[in-house]
């Protein structure tokens, strides 16, 4: 039987001191996950009470939801248990620097701009997310969170070299190390990444880093329809060009800063390049070239701050926390189905009060839309519902997929969230002998684990 | 069991002309590339599509039969080869390429598609793509079997290993499930099983589709070779090179001792002085390349270069990558064998990881040869010896565990490329905590908890025959 609040609270107390726990209103109610609260909220200074306090879980049959920075809580369905938050703000040191060897080893409740800010003066970086990210290292490995720049310097996969991680009976672990090539027994660390918890908690996270640029600039280029916008996306994207990114924007989406002005209808390629001077000169000027042929009715390039804004405005936008009126979607597809993708997701459905929002990585071939939802709408879940299966049926034929990254509670807990996911038999595998009792983040895991 | 009604079963599943059963076929199958051999077998099979596999291993669960997937044969720490005799899959006739799609760059390959022959069959549809991982036995080993063993190559400090490359596969469970994970989209819903399985050396299932990332072909090639009179000057160059800003697509270290040998079977011609040899490799944009060359060869400057080459183009490249090239041939000419130790270590502790091995190579008395990719700290010590010496293989494996120990002590592994196997197994207690090794092995318990799926490898046999009792 769980204990109660009170009795919870003593004993985690007295594991990590009156001042790292707590159960009243304002602290709980801060660990909401939609209208979820936590009994008690509990924050360990060191993997090792992270260590015992889940040995402590899984004794007690407690539900636990770990938190790093909070910025992705939206994602999956509510927890089906939800005694204790786990958050690990105390956990953010950096444990090694080490710029010759270019990797760096921090706790996984760091934040991802302090890395930045740690690493920018040596010229390095971090190639996740944006330099003024709050989102948690061990987060954003949780959620398999990329950069935007993945085309270049890889993704989470790519930059991941090792972990450390409290298991839920009560295991403390290291995986994988600090070196680029390691095949040393089954690499653990992928288990983690997208993991969302489901298999424990990790605590320290080692990944390598990238030199920076010397140049770096951005293409912006208006076209008077999306097609065409697609159309030069391939074309960018099969010439002899390495862009870091190839993103598309529509004038209903997303459009905030960019140097060229959207008339309704008409779209923006976006073409990011990274490199020697004389690299990035010449593929904005082969990248115009292209966008010309193409119809282009306005074009302009972005360097230095404004750049950098530009970019982080656009992050901010995709991984905020929505608001409780929105549905947020992220579709991913072969790159060549992206304009299948966005003909499947631009047009509002009868449930929208206003145009889809959304944003195109036509480099990665991932799309995440935002639709206003009517709160008037008769049948709001059923309807809902309904586009969901249509979509995914259409996307299942391009071999891509949809998950629902935000939505208000009613749908939340009522949507297939995640969608079916021919892993899932190994992920309910490997979940009975990582978690046989099912303590962390219960319910809110692919398969509905 | 009765040997005929056997061969009857397998026969039904991939058909009469698909089983070998001889003693002299048989007996090939006892080896790979390594320095050990198997117990005897009760057949080789060779399956032509993934539901066969699949009969197999039901077949094999139900008879309590071992068996072990096979590409070529190429693994180094005798990953291939059946400890438990059993049956071998060989997925030598699985070896179509399905599809090549440019427009999203990646191709579906069966895994018996040897790795070359990937690369010829995606130069058909024009040169501007390729498909990059290049483990020296590119010539002749499968995709499958370096998705196996998330094979490295000489390009994996720009690229990264095979692993980087795989966005899907295919793969048949020890039960006979039929799974796929990854996909042509990226990021799918859940854990990055892809990951996970690319690197399991056969013990999780087999895989029998694969999808490969491809990648353009670079417009422009530059190669050096340059000279230096210590590995410590050609060390600390690779990691000059580094925090200059450039990224190369290959450095490749070699010492005085295989530079001898290299020049004795080819005759290159190194100068006395010559301690270390680099070759450099820069690829990329055309516009760049000659500052780009310009700067490698500033900071070979600074570490007292007493030569530095230059040749343009990939095919003018070849002549100054002959001498790594010709390295495992010429070290097959020191000795009628050949031990390849494989360890890694971060980049800046290679010149300290060098000296260990040279004075351990000094205590045991053995003529080791050094070859290293230096920009990944990955080091290949080599050690000539004879099979038929009576202690030699004793000695020459003892050596290889202390130079094991020394890449973890500098905070590295105990293998960058070659995989575990059976090799290693001992030597993974030198990385993980028993019970690091513990639940790592859940992953192989969730998928085999018979142990038929290449039984008996990479965890340590101490542990295996403690969970055994
Ligand atoms: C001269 C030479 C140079 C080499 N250079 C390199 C190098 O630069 N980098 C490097 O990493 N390695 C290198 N190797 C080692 C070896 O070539 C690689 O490990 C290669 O990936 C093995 O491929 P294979 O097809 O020969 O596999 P095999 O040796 O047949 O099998 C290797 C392992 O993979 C498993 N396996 C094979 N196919 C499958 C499948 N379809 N499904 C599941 N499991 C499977 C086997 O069970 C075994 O455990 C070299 C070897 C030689 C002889």
């Amino acid at each position: 039987m769980t204990p109660s609040p009170t009795a919870l609270h003593n004993r985690l107390t007295a594991l990590f001191g009156a001042e790292n726990a707590w159960m009243d209103e304002p602290a709980t109610a801060g660990y909401a996950v939609a209208s979820r609260r936590p009994a008690v909220v509990a924050a360990p200074c060191t993997a090792e009470q992270v260590t015992a306090f889940l040995e402590l879980a899984s004794r007690e049959k407690l539900g636990v939801v770990p938190w790093g920075r909070g910025t992705q809580m939206h994602l999956g369905p509510p927890p089906a248990e939800y005694d204790v938050a786990l958050s690990l703000k105390h956990l953010t040191r950096v444990l090694e620097y080490d710029s010759a060897n270019l990797t760096l080893t921090a706790e996984a409740g760091l934040a991802l701009r302090e890395v930045y800010r740690l690493t920018i003066p040596g010229r390095q970086f971090l190639p996740l997310g944006y330099p003024g990210s709050e989102a948690s290292l061990g987060g954003l490995l949780a959620t398999n969170t990329s950069g935007v720049k993945r085309l270049r310097y890889g993704g989470m996969r790519d930059l991941l070299l090792g972990i450390r991680v409290a298991l839920p009976e009560g295991e403390l672990l290291r995986y994988g190390g600090r070196v680029v090539k390691n095949v040393a027994g089954y690499d653990m660390c992928k288990l983690y990444i997208g993991s969302l918890g489901a298999f424990g908690v990790v605590t320290e996270v080692t990944f390598r880093l990238a030199m920076l640029p010397e140049d770096e600039r951005l293409l912006a280029v208006a076209f008077p329809t999306l097609a065409q916008g697609m159309a030069a996306a391939t074309a960018v994207r099969s010439a002899a060009l390495l862009p870091s990114t190839v993103a598309l924007v529509s004038s209903a989406g997303w459009a905030d800063s960019l140097p060229v002005s959207l008339q309704p209808g008409q779209a923006a390629l976006l073409v990011h390049v990274d490199g020697s001077h004389e690299s990035v000169q010449r593929q904005i000027a082969e990248g115009e070239a292209i966008c010309t042929s193409h119809e282009a009715v306005e074009a302009a390039t972005l360097s230095g701050e404004a750049l950098l804004t530009m970019w982080e405005r656009q992050e901010v936008w995709r991984t905020s926390s929505p608001d409780p009126a929105l549905l947020q979607v992220r579709v991913g597809v072969p790159p060549s189905s992206v304009e299948t993708a966005l003909g499947l997701l631009d047009e509002a459905p009868g449930f929208c009060r206003g145009p889809v929002r959304w944003l195109a990585d036509a480099g990665i071939g991932s799309v995440t839309a935002r639709l206003p939802l009517d709160a008037q709408a008769d049948d709001l879940v059923a309807q809902v519902q309904a586009w969901l299966g249509g979509i995914r049926a259409r996307l299942d034929d391009r071999q891509g997929f949809a998950v629902v990254e935000s939505a208000p509670e009613i749908l939340i807990t009522q949507l297939d969230v995640w969608g079916t996911s021919s892993g899932a038999g190994l992920l309910k595998r490997y979940k009975s002998r990582f978690d046989p009792q099912g303590a962390l983040n219960r319910g809110r895991y692919v398969g509905g684990l | 069991m009765d040997i005929n009604t056997v061969i009857a079963d397998l026969e039904a599943i991939v058909g009469p002309q698909h089983v070998l059963r001889s003693r002299a076929e048989r007996a090939v199958y006892g080896y790979d590339a390594s320095v050990f051999r198997g117990t005897e077998l009760l057949a080789v099979v060779l399956p032509t599509t993934a539901e066969q596999i699949s009969r197999l291993v039901v077949w094999c669960r139900d008879h309590g039969v071992p068996y072990v997937a096979r590409g070529t044969g190429t693994g180094i720490s005798g990953g291939a080869i059946p400890t438990h005799g059993g049956v071998v899959i060989e997925l030598a006739l699985m070896n179509q390429v399905l599809e090549v799609d440019l427009a999203n760059r990646l191709a579906v390959v069966q895994p018996g598609v040897v790795n070359q022959d990937l690369k010829r069959s995606v130069q058909q549809h024009g040169y501007a793509y390729t498909y990059v991982p290049d483990p020296g036995s590119q010539v002749v080993s499968t995709i499958g079997g370096n998705v196996a063993t998330n094979a490295g190559g000489m390009h994996c400090l720009k690229y990264g290993i095979t692993g980087n490359h795989i966005l899907g596969l295919e793969m048949v469970l020890p039960d006979g499930d039929i799974v796929t994970v990854g996909g042509k989209a990226v990021d799918q819903p859940g854990a990055d099983l892809t990951g996970l399985l690319v690197g399991s050396e056969g013990t999780l299932g087999i895989v029998t589709k694969i999808i490969v990332r491809l990648l353009q072909m670079p417009e422009a090639v530059t190669t050096h070779l340059a000279l230096f009179k210590t590995v410590d000057d050609a060390a600390n160059t690779v990691s000059g090179i580094i925090s200059s800003g450039l990224l190369p697509a290959a450095m490749e270290l070699l010492d005085k001792s295989i530079m001898q040998a290299v020049d004795k079977a080819v005759h290159i011609g190194f100068p006395a002085e010559a301690g270390a040899a680099l070759i450099i490799e820069l690829d990329g944009f055309s516009d760049d390349m000659a500052r780009n060359a310009d700067r490698v060869a500033e900071v070979c400057k600074t570490h007292d270069v007493i030569s530095f080459e230059t040749e343009e183009g990939i095919e003018a490249g070849q002549r100054l990558w002959l001498s790594r090239r010709a390295a495992f041939g010429a070290m097959a000419r020191l000795d009628t064998d050949v031990y390849i130790v494989d360890g890694c270590v971060p980049r800046t502790q290679l010149p300290e990881a060098l000296r260990r091995v040279t004075a351990i190579a000094e205590r045991y008395d053995l003529p080791i040869v050094n070859v290293a990719h230096a920009g990944d700290g990955n080091l290949h010590p080599s050690i000539p010896f004879s099979k038929r010496r009576a202690g030699d293989i004793e000695r020459v494996l003892e050596a290889g565990r202390e130079i094991l120990e020394a890449c973890v002590e500098l905070g590295g592994s105990i293998t960058g490329e070659h995989g575990v196997g059976m090799e290693k197994q001992n030597e993974m207690t030198l990385m993980f905590t028993p019970t690091e090794l513990q639940v790592m092995r859940r992953i192989k318990l969730a998928h085999d908890p018979d142990d038929l799926c290449n039984p008996k490898k990479i965890f340590p046999l101490s542990m295996l025959a403690e969970a055994a009792s």
